[in-house]
């Protein structure tokens, strides 16, 4: 009798446990939320596809795969749009954003984007909301005038992205026009090569709770090393010098400063950041870019950036260290990004990533051929 | 879907393909597979997920242990050299082994209570960013190759860069840092 009641009542406890741990189906409207208030894009409809929500232990794990069908509403034709993503219970840490460059989208037209993101969080779920706030952070047009709220600096990395895809869109239409059909594919297949070979590096940036305790160790076991610098003469700004603390796979407050050799003021600049293993191989492993938040460096100024953070190389060994100026924002606005010439004379087009552009031509001449790449140039 | 795609890859198999340590032909078929099959394709993705989280056990700064010996044995060594007889008590010694004792006292509890360490991780397999133990957000990549995806960081932002295979758009996942 006992023992029954105990089954009986093992058996309660233990159904809704159970049931818990199982995947549950998503409610969309609970998930995500999609608002793109008064911005020159619609949403169209919204695709959940496999999305689950699944509860393990103490905490819940959300899967989401939306594709998100917007339609361009303005009048141009798009050329990149950045989607805002924000975790509920997340925000105080950080967010996320997905963007999609290198498109060529006209007024009235719909485009998919797709999100897939995973979200583990502590349990009880929040009582209030959706999960996840997808919502628009900017669209670049192709006169590059930009629409939207711009919290994660869209304007700028749109518009870098698509003045490198004329740039590189220029380049290969320059070869196509001198060396013909082949020409060009003799291009992609270097290009797809130089995608193949190029060596990666995982990396994991930390700002741990205990740096003063890690730094004092890095100090006492670690060794400075110097950034090479390399020099681009078209740059408007000069890297003079930089440093970070090595100790093994890691490197510590890296530490840049740069001069103005422009006759305008810069308010944002990037560094690239390359780094050498004992074996020789060079990768880029991140950028530096200048920390002030309203930065004004006048022509002739220099000025240094310092970043807290410890970096933690998937590459145990780290024998040297070298820079590049990759971006520079002027005061008014205008971008400056490195040419195709300054790359390839600086010896960084096999250590740099290809452009987004240039990887989506190259997977068209890939998958499509020659003749549909020469189509696609001609649509520019 | 091929023929070689068709048949369930061992767990292992896909275990070792979300750590990307599988050969090129291995990968290959494991992509092909798990292109067109939702059950291994959320394997692997559980696989990453535990990946990530070992990974997090490792997160103990690197130590060379060697050099910091040999920096010990150098300063130990100078302090022989340097010290000489102690001739009696002095009273300021005992406020120094107070003062000692309190900022070991405040670096216990200050260690004790600290907030968890916010962490970035960028790899082939997708962006993540971890509060403390608990929580963590990742934007995975969808890219059918390896070699479709690159990914860089930042001070406060991970970013990578892949051809979705779906839509044959560049996109471009971005996981940021709150200052």
């Amino acid at each position: 009798m006992w023992r029954n009641s105990i089954a009986v009542a093992a058996l309660v406890l233990a159904t809704p446990a159970a049931w818990a741990q199982m995947a549950q189906p998503l409610d969309p409207a609970q998930a995500i939320r999609v608002t793109l208030g008064g911005a020159p894009v619609a949403v169209v409809s919204s695709d959940l596809g496999d999305s689950r929500v699944q509860t393990r232990g103490g905490a819940m794990v959300v899967d989401l795969h939306a594709t998100l069908t917007l339609r361009n509403s303005g009048a141009q034709n798009i050329r990149g749009i950045t989607l805002q993503v924000m975790a509920q219970e997340m925000t105080p840490g950080g967010k996320g954003s997905v963007a999609v460059p290198s498109l060529n989208v006209p007024p009235g037209r719909d485009f998919p984007i797709r999100i897939n993101l995973r979200l583990l969080r502590p349990l009880p779920a929040p009582q209030a909301g959706p999960l996840v706030e997808v919502g628009l952070d900017g669209v670049l047009f192709a006169d590059f005038s930009f629409a939207g709220p711009d919290r994660l600096n869209s304007r700028r990395t749109l518009t870098a992205w698509e003045m490198e895809a004329r740039r590189d869109r220029e380049y290969l239409k320059a070869v196509l026009e001198k060396n013909g059909a082949p020409g060009l594919q003799q291009e992609m297949l270097a290009s797809l090569s130089r995608q193949q070979s190029r060596p990666r590096l995982d990396v994991q940036v930390s700002r741990p709770p205990g740096r003063s305790i890690s730094a004092a160790v890095s100090a006492l076991t670690g060794r400075t090393v110097s950034f090479a610098s390399l020099k681009l003469p078209e740059a408007p700004l000069e890297l003079l010098s930089g440093a970070a603390q090595i100790n093994g796979a890691e490197a510590s407050t890296p530490h840049i400063e740069v001069a103005n050799r422009s006759d305008r003021p810069v308010r944002y600049f990037e560094v690239g950041w390359i780094v050498k293993d004992d074996a020789g191989r060079e990768y880029l492993a991140g950028s530096l870019p200048s920390t002030a938040a309203s930065l004004d460096l006048r022509p002739g100024r220099s000025a240094a950036a310092t970043q807290d953070r410890t970096y933690r190389f998937s590459q145990p060994g780290i024998a040297g260290m070298s820079g590049y100026i990759s971006q520079v924002e002027f005061a008014d606005g205008r971008l400056w990004i490195p040419s195709r010439k300054a790359l390839q004379d600086a010896a960084l087009l096999g250590i740099v990533p290809v452009s987004a552009e240039e990887q989506r031509l190259s997977e068209i001449y890939r998958s499509k051929g020659v003749q549909a790449l020469v189509e696609e140039l001609g649509k520019f | 879907m091929s023929i070689w795609f068709v048949r369930h890859p061992r767990e292992a198999d896909l275990a070792l393909f979300a750590g990307g340590e599988l050969g090129p032909v291995a990968r290959w078929r494991i992509e092909g597979h798990v292109t067109g099959c939702s059950p291994c394709r959320h394997a692997v993705a559980e696989f990453f997920e535990m990946r990530s989280k070992v990974m997090d056990l490792g997160d103990v700064p690197h130590v060379d242990w060697d050099a910091l010996a040999a920096g010990i044995h150098r300063r130990v060594a100078r302090e022989r050299e340097a010290a000489r007889p102690v001739a009696m008590w002095r009273p300021a010694w005992g406020a120094a082994l107070a003062l000692l004792l309190l900022v070991a006292t405040g670096a216990y509890v200050a260690q004790r209570n600290a907030v968890p360490g916010t962490v970035l991780d960028a790899s082939a397999g997708g962006l993540e960013l971890r509060l403390g133990e608990g929580q963590a957000f990742t934007l995975m990549n969808d890219a059918q190759e390896l070699t479709q995806v690159t990914w860089r960081v930042s001070a406060d932002t991970a970013s990578a860069r892949y051809l979705d295979g779906e839509t044959g758009q560049i996109t471009i996942n971005n996981v940021y840092v709150a200052q």
